[in-house]
C-alpha cells in the first residue's frame, strides 16, 4: 500500500492527528535536505511535505520563496531533488509528498516526472497552480505509477466545489487556512475557526489544514477541528536562522518537537 | 486588435514583441519567439525558462511587456500561423514614440511605441495604394518617469 495511505489510515483509526511538516528540498543546501527530514521524522512528522524549489512559487509567502530562490541558485534541479528522495529512502519510510509546480512537471514531461517521482521513494505530489480542471492526466499517470494526488481547497471554496475536489483528492484533502501565500499570520485559530467548520461539514475525507500555521498553540487549535495540521514557513525560519550554527538540527528538532506535542493531546 | 481581422486572409496580421537590449542580451521578452510552452500563473502559453522549467527574468523598457509569459491567444494565432510574429528593440520603441511625439503631437504608450517601430519599417515596403493600421494600445503620459531615464542614461536627446 501506497505510505500515504497507510499512514492516513492509520492515523484515522486511532483518532489522532496528522503532522506534517514542509522542507524546502536543497535548502540550505541538498546535502542537509535528507538529515533535517531524519530530524522532523524523529520529532513526531507522519508524513513529510518536500519542497520542488520553483522560480516563481505563486503560493508562498517571501520565507518560502527566499528558501527557493537559494536553493535553486545552490544547483537544485528537479533531478537533484529525485536524487535526493532516494537518499532518505535508504534510512527511513515516511511518507514523503512532493510539493511542486506545474511548468516542472510539464517541462520534465509528467509520465516521467511521475516515474521518476516513484521510482525514487516518493509517495504523492501536491501542485498548488494544478487546478482539478486540468488535473485528468496528471492524476491518471500519478496512479500509474503507485503515486497519490492531494488538492487543495480554500476559503474562497465553495460547498459544492469542495465535495468536487475531495473527490479528486487521494487519502485526503489539504485545507488553505486563509487567502494569500503561505507564511505567519496572527490570530489564525480566531480568523479560520468558522471555515473549517464549514469544511469539516462539508468534506468526509480527512483534511489537514495549512498556511500560516506557525506556533504549538494554533496547531493544536486547529488540530482539533481538523485532522492534522502542515507546519512550512516557520520551519524554515529556524533553518535560515541557525543554517550557520552546528545545532541547526537540534534547533530544528526542538521546535519542531514543541510543535508535535501540542498536537499528541489527541 | 486582431480578431475582427482573421478571416480576412487578405490583410496581414503583424504582432509585435519586445527585444530589448537584443535578443540574444538575455535581456528581453520576446516570449513568443525565444519562449517554450509552459504555465505560469494559471495560464499556458509561450515562456521564457530554462531546461528546468524555471522562469527567466524577462527585460523590456516597456512595463507591460516586461513579463516572461505571452496571452495564450497570441500563442495560438503563433501555433496557427494567422498572425506573424517580429520584434522591436527598446531603441526603436523610444524612436518610434519620439516620432509620433513629433509629429502628430500624440505620445503613445511605450508598449504601442513597439507596434508603430514595426510599422514605421513596414511602411517602406508597401506602395502608395496599401493601408496600415497600427493599434495605438495606450498612452505614454504614464511612461514619462521611464522616458527621462532613458535620456538620463544616453547620450540622446529628443
Amino acid at each position: 500500500m501506497n505510505r500515504i495511505t497507510a499512514t492516513i489510515n492509520s492515523l484515522h483509526s486511532k483518532g489522532a492527528k496528522a503532522f506534517i511538516p514542509f522542507i524546502t528540498a536543497g535548502y540550505p543546501d541538498i546535502k542537509t535536505t535528507p538529515l533535517l527530514v531524519e530530524t522532523l521524522e524523529k520529532a513526531g512528522a507522519s508524513i513529510v511535505e518536500l519542497g520542488m524549489p520553483f522560480s516563481d512559487p505563486l503560493a508562498d509567502g517571501p520565507t518560502i520563496q527566499s528558501s527557493s530562490f537559494e536553493a535553486i541558485r545552490n544547483g537544485t534541479t528537479p533531478d537533484a531533488v529525485f536524487d535526493c528522495i532516494r537518499t532518505i529512502r535508504e534510512t527511513s519510510e515516511i511518507p514523503i509528498i512532493l510539493f511542486t509546480y506545474t511548468n516542472l512537471i510539464l517541462r520534465y514531461e509528467i509520465n516521467r516526472f511521475m516515474k521518476r517521482l516513484s521510482s525514487s521513494g516518493g509517495d504523492g505530489l501536491l501542485v498548488p497552480d494544478l487546478p482539478i480542471e486540468e488535473a485528468q492526466l496528471f492524476i491518471k499517470r500519478a496512479h500509474e505509477h503507485n503515486l497519490r494526488m492531494i488538492f487543495l481547497i480554500s476559503p474562497l471554496t465553495l460547498p459544492q466545489r469542495m465535495k468536487k475536489i475531495e473527490k479528486m483528492s487521494d487519502d485526503f484533502v489539504y485545507c488553505v487556512s486563509i487567502t494569500g501565500v503561505t507564511g505567519k499570520r496572527k490570530q489564525l485559530f480566531e480568523r479560520i475557526k468558522p471555515y473549517l467548520q464549514t469544511v469539516s461539514a462539508t468534506v468526509s475525507k480527512p483534511f489537514v489544514v495549512g498556511f500560516g500555521v506557525s506556533n504549538r498553540d494554533d496547531a493544536r487549535k486547529i488540530a482539533a477541528l481538523s485532522d492534522g495540521v502542515v507546519v512550512g514557513s516557520a520551519i524554515i525560519n529556524i533553518i535560515k536562522e541557525n543554517k550557520n550554527d552546528a545545532n541547526l538540527l537540534k534547533n530544528v528538532r526542538k521546535f519542531v518537537l514543541n510543535i508535535y506535542r501540542g498536537l499528541s493531546y489527541y | 486588435m486582431f480578431y475582427p481581422f482573421l478571416s480576412d486572409r487578405t490583410i496581414k496580421k503583424v504582432g509585435v514583441e519586445a527585444s530589448g537590449l537584443g535578443l540574444y542580451s538575455g535581456k528581453h521578452a520576446a516570449t513568443l519567439l525565444m519562449g517554450k510552452p509552459g504555465v505560469l500563473h494559471g495560464s499556458k502559453s509561450y515562456l521564457l525558462q530554462n531546461k528546468f522549467g524555471q522562469v527567466n527574468v524577462a527585460h523590456s523598457i516597456s512595463a507591460g511587456l516586461d513579463y516572461p509569459g505571452v496571452g495564450p491567444e497570441h500563442s495560438y494565432l503563433k501555433d496557427t500561423k494567422q498572425v506573424t510574429y517580429t520584434t522591436v528593440t527598446d531603441d526603436e520603441a523610444v524612436h518610434a514614440f519620439e516620432l509620433l511625439c513629433k509629429y502628430e503631437g500624440i505620445i503613445p504608450a511605450l508598449e504601442s511605441a513597439h507596434a508603430l517601430a514595426a510599422a514605421v519599417s513596414a511602411i517602406r515596403l508597401l506602395s502608395k495604394n496599401e493601408s496600415v493600421i497600427v493599434n495605438l494600445s495606450g498612452r505614454g503620459d504614464k511612461d514619462m518617469d521611464i522616458i527621462a531615464d532613458y535620456y538620463k542614461n544616453s547620450s540622446k536627446h529628443l
